[in-house]
């Protein structure tokens, strides 16, 4: 019956829809917290995650869910790569003009309603995770990007070699070399005390 | 060394760094957390606008080819939509057809029955009776 046909073909779009939401939220937070990393910068961080939930929307929304993930990460790569290049070719045109470089995050004023948070921890613990992860990002922005990248998808997103292969574009042993140089590296850097 | 612990499991560096990134994620501020929802959103009507362009595409050339295959019909096949005003159940004469598909008669196929009236004038010659208003007297 065409009518059945056609009230299926909608469910089936809507549990699409509804299942790419999902995941989206799912993956949103930590994908801005891996994209911060890499740029250093909210604004920038922020602009990457929504290019590639977009791209992801407008090139892949039809392929089964369980290829999003590495699907995402690879856009979400891509994206960062981007801005990092777009990044050093302007600081290194304007290098010579104090005025124009990149101000430090650590100066720019702090927004109120950055502050406002909420299911924090208590105080005590957020000052310590949040040193903690301070280290972190200070140790994972002085290593290669491609060892950077292996690290937070395969450590921080939990992807397999597989799914690391596929969102970083490389050969599932280009990223266990990576990732096992870059634990070794950050070992070295964090010390087994961190 | 713990005989149930799982060998694959993330130790030492490993998973303090995922500790630190998990902890870090949900300590996430307010604009940020409301500025992702926004993106998200974006996404998922990006992806709802594609889903429908893509039924779209299918539906549109057969609602097209099924339109013109029924205005065909009512134009060629004879006792079906189109009879001539003033003529009840006549065919279509196929040498009206250009003049009807052609797009500057559109005025004509509006004003069709001015038209009609003006054929049957035509054919009368002169000899069709004017028309008497019923209020006025009729003339000697």
């Amino acid at each position: 019956m065409p009518v059945k046909g056609d009230w299926r073909r909608e469910d089936v779009a809507l549990g699409e829809i509804r299942e790419f939401e999902r995941f989206l939220a799912g993956v949103e937070q930590r994908a801005f917290r891996i994209a911060r990393v890499a740029l250093r910068n909210d604004d920038d961080a922020l602009d990457v995650v929504q290019d590639a939930m977009l791209q992801l929307a407008q090139r892949y929304g039809q392929r089964p869910c369980e290829e999003w993930r590495p699907l995402f990460y690879r856009i979400l790569q891509n994206r960062v790569r981007d801005y990092q290049r777009r990044r050093q070719v302007r600081n290194r045109v304007f290098a010579w003009l104090p005025s124009f470089t990149d101000k430090d995050d650590s100066t720019n004023e702090p927004d109120p309603l950055e502050q406002v948070g909420d299911q924090r921890p208590g105080v005590v613990e957020q000052l310590a995770s949040g040193e903690a992860m301070q280290l972190l990002e200070r140790a994972l922005g002085a290593l290669p990007a491609r060892q950077q990248e292996a690290f937070m998808l395969r450590n921080f997103e939990g992807l397999d070699v597989a799914q690391t292969a596929t969102a970083m574009g490389c050969s599932e042993g280009s990223v266990k070399t990576h990732y096992s140089r870059a634990v070794h590296t950050l070992r070295a850097q964090l010390g087994e005390a961190w | 060394m713990n005989a149930d612990q799982d060998p694959e499991a993330p130790t030492g560096i490993e998973a303090r760094s995922k500790a630190a990134f998990d902890a870090s994620v949900g300590e996430l501020n307010a604009n940020v957390r409301s500025r992702l929802t926004q993106a998200r959103f974006a996404a998922v009507a990006e992806m709802e606008r594609g889903k429908r362009s893509r039924w779209q595409r299918v539906l549109f050339p057969v609602g097209g080819a099924a339109a013109a295959a029924i205005i065909v019909a009512m134009l060629v096949v004879p006792g079906i939509g189109i009879h001539r005003v003033g003529q009840p159940g006549a065919a279509l004469a196929d040498e009206d057809m250009p003049i009807l598909l052609d797009t500057d008669n559109m005025e004509m196929i509006e004003n069709m029955e001015f038209y009609a009236w003006l054929d049957e004038e035509t054919l009368d010659d002169g000899s069709a009776q004017p028309v008497v208003q019923p209020d006025e007297p009729a003339r000697s």
